[in-house]
């Protein structure tokens, strides 16, 4: 008789520990989920951001810039929409031997200490 | 035995109405908190994308353009030139609605939507043509170098 009472509360119990284990199990899963889709797209509009900036940077040094005169610019921009901040170096090269009617521009929009990156390259005629 | 099941029979009705309503409200919070991440994130991703039917038509209408036949109207709404591809040439205008801010390109074959830019403007500085437009992170603008784009017809 005793037996029979403790069996079903027992058996609750066990049931319980086990749903609550589940339900952490669940819940840390999708917690990290959750993080894993957030950091996606706080990456994807980081990466966004400078991408555009980087092509804008080119398309007004392409416009601007005198191709026969080294120039290295070094800025820094907080990223409207991701709020982060980029590092941002622009460089024109004029280059020599048989390439000596090309100069080179470069982009590089850097963030998180340089660990991402985006680089455009583009050669342009010095005549 | 029947008292003790009857208690036994509360207790746990009790625990799992409980469990059933922190199971259900985490479900929620977790089920709200991932339509916020993803609706963010198409959102961003939205406002992005919003310039590339822009970006691709004109570019590619700038390396057949007549650079002396660029106009581009004092209040920045119209941009109008001239291409040429062999011996067709075509008028065609970029065009900005005060109101809406919708965007249109209208070529011989009709209006094309090319989509919504809050008080968009054009405008051309130092050899560049500029769109400038309000997103909802501030003033956006989008440039396009003609010696870039205009110079790939003569290469």
């Amino acid at each position: 008789m005793g037996s029979d009472i403790r069996r079903p509360g027992g058996r609750l119990l066990n049931e319980f520990l086990v749903s609550l284990g589940l339900f952490f199990l669940m819940l840390t899963a999708g917690l990290v989920i959750l993080g894993s889709a957030s950091e996606s797209s706080s990456q994807a509009t980081a990466t966004g951001e400078a991408t555009s900036l980087a092509r804008e940077t080119m398309e007004v040094m392409i416009a601007t810039a005198s191709p026969n005169r080294p120039t290295l610019r070094e800025e820094s921009f907080v990223g409207p929409e991701s709020g982060v901040t980029f590092n941002r170096v622009s460089r024109l090269t004029p280059l020599s031997g048989d390439k000596a009617r090309l100069a080179m521009l470069s982009v590089v929009v850097d963030w998180e200490g340089g660990k991402r990156k985006v680089r455009l390259e583009r050669y342009v005629s010095r005549i | 035995m029947s008292q003790g099941f009857e208690k036994e029979t509360k207790l746990s009705t009790a625990k799992s109405l409980v469990g059933a309503l922190l199971g259900l409200s985490a479900g929620f919070l977790f089920m709200f908190l991932g339509l916020t991440v993803m609706t963010n994130a198409r959102l961003l991703v939205h406002s992005s994308q919003a310039i590339r039917p822009v970006q691709e038509l004109l570019e590619a209408d700038l390396t057949s353009v007549d650079r002396k036949s660029i106009q581009l109207s004092s209040d920045g709404r119209t941009l109008r030139f001239r291409t040429t591809n062999g011996t067709s040439t075509q008028k065609l205008a970029y065009l900005v609605d005060a109101e809406k801010g919708v965007l249109h390109r209208e070529s011989d074959e009709g209006a094309r939507y090319l989509g919504t830019f809050p008080s968009a403007r054009f405008s051309s500085q130092d050899g560049l043509i500029v769109l400038r437009w309000k997103s909802p992170s501030g003033e956006t603008r989008r440039s396009w170098a003609l010696d870039r784009w205009v110079a790939r017809k003569k290469q």
